[in-house]
């Protein structure tokens, strides 16, 4: 089973459509999906073999002040996908530091080091006001023009800044691939 | 460079007031619905556009949004755009920072499914304003979409097709499961959105929930030719239901 990580704060009910269904449709019937909030993400870590952490709006930062949320980043041990939001609090929980970088739109992205997600260049979707500096342990595996758009630590933790679920679903495809020889 | 203001910025989200980006059709319809069930949708909010060939904002029958927010008893801010490229991207924010003033909106709402050239545009001027941006319908599925229309009672016609094979009996058709199926077929054989997402149909809508009143089309006049037509909507009323 994959958790997906509703990042947004609770009040942004709205938000569910644009961040968490995009990302549920994508996984699809490959595999058994359940959904959770940041604040439940204890529960998650438990019964998932491997959870996807979403973006949130431009304008929701909620997720950074949330302790429980990072503190369980910070040990986690099954697969973890970070998109966007989820790939600065990942970033955040290591002690990596946020920098503001606005990309908006489709974004030229190459990537910079052999990863089981992607290869190549390619274009995808990006929406965030704050960049991340890679964390200790990780490596940069893709970049814009503009900043570090995904990394790894060589085992089951990722990061993407940009949005696969809109453009590049095959990303996740392969991160529930990842996470499923894993277990 | 620290996110310092962002982490100390106090924000504690429930309702948000919001407008709706309103076109008449059934994808802007179907957004305010959404936000009318989380939030407070306080005005609508239109461009009418000059243009036929905008991205962002033409549709054939623009002015019948009036008669709808006047049904759904919600204000309409309406604004003027020549539908230039970039220009009616400043027109937009005016009209959204009129709304802000007016109805103090804290959010805007579009009906986007796929486009990302228009998610882009709104996202971005919903920064610069400050504005909260939602987009409730966002890689919905199509058919679950004109379902969804459908179950929520919603009555819509098409009033403008742009794609072969459709012919002129499609137009001022009612959108009902006989019409979806048909939009289903259409799409596995040639490839058209079954929702219209890629432009091959636009859609006006004349009732449903949150109608106190149904539209009725007084008078019409139908352009077809090539496989591409529209139904201008000369005179509408409000009737009672």
């Amino acid at each position: 089973m994959i958790g997906i990580i509703n990042m947004c704060a609770r009040g942004l009910v709205l938000s569910k459509n644009e961040f968490l269904d995009p990302i549920a449709s994508a996984i699809g019937d490959s595999c058994k999906a359940e959904v959770y909030h940041r604040t439940e993400i204890q529960q998650a870590i438990k019964r998932a073999e491997g959870i996807i952490l979403t973006g949130t709006p431009l304008k929701d930062f909620e997720f950074m002040k949330d302790d429980t949320l990072l503190n369980a980043i910070s040990s986690i041990q099954i697969p973890v996908l970070g998109i966007c939001a989820g790939m600065q609090v990942i970033a955040q929980s290591l002690g990596a530091k946020s920098y503001e970088c606005m990309e908006l739109g489709m974004t030229s992205i190459s990537t910079t080091a052999e990863n089981p997600l992607f290869t190549g260049d390619f274009k995808a979707y990006s929406m965030h006001k704050l960049a991340i500096d890679i964390p200790d342990g990780f490596i940069q595996t893709a970049k814009s023009d503009m900043c570090q758009q995904a990394f790894w630590n060589g085992k089951k933790i990722f990061g993407t800044l940009f949005h696969p679920e809109v453009r590049n679903i095959e990303i996740i495809e392969k991160f529930i691939e990842f996470a499923s020889d894993q277990s | 460079m620290s996110p310092a203001r962002y982490l100390t910025d106090p924000q504690i989200i429930t309702e948000v007031d919001l407008a709706i980006l309103f076109s008449g059709g059934k994808d802007s319809t179907l957004a305010t619905h959404m936000a009318q069930e989380t939030d407070q949708v306080k005005c609508l909010v239109t461009l009418a556009s000059d243009n036929p060939e905008s991205y962002m904002f033409h549709t054939p029958n623009i002015d019948i949004t009036s008669l709808q927010a006047d049904s759904m008893g919600l204000p309409l801010v309406r604004w003027k755009t020549e539908g230039i490229k970039e220009k009616e991207i400043k027109d937009m924010r005016d009209a959204l920072k009129d709304a802000m003033d007016r109805y103090g909106i804290e959010g805007v709402v579009t009906g986007a499914i796929e486009s990302v050239y228009q998610a882009e545009r709104v996202q971005r001027v919903a920064d610069e304003l400050g504005l909260w941006c939602f987009n409730p319908l966002w890689k919905m599925d199509q058919k679950k979409l004109m379902y969804e229309i459908l179950d929520r009672g919603y009555e819509v016609v098409i009033s403008g097709v742009f794609a072969y094979p459709m012919d002129d009996s499609w137009l001022g058709r009612t959108i009902d499961e006989d019409a979806v199926t048909e939009l289903i077929a259409l799409s596995k054989e040639h490839g058209i959105s079954p929702s219209g997402e890629g432009g091959e149909i636009e859609t006006t809508v004349l009732d449903g929930p949150l109608f106190r009143s149904r539209i009725r089309i007084k008078e019409s006049d139908m352009e077809f030719r090539n496989h591409a037509g529209k139904m201008t909507i000369m005179a509408a009323e409000l009737v009672e239901k």
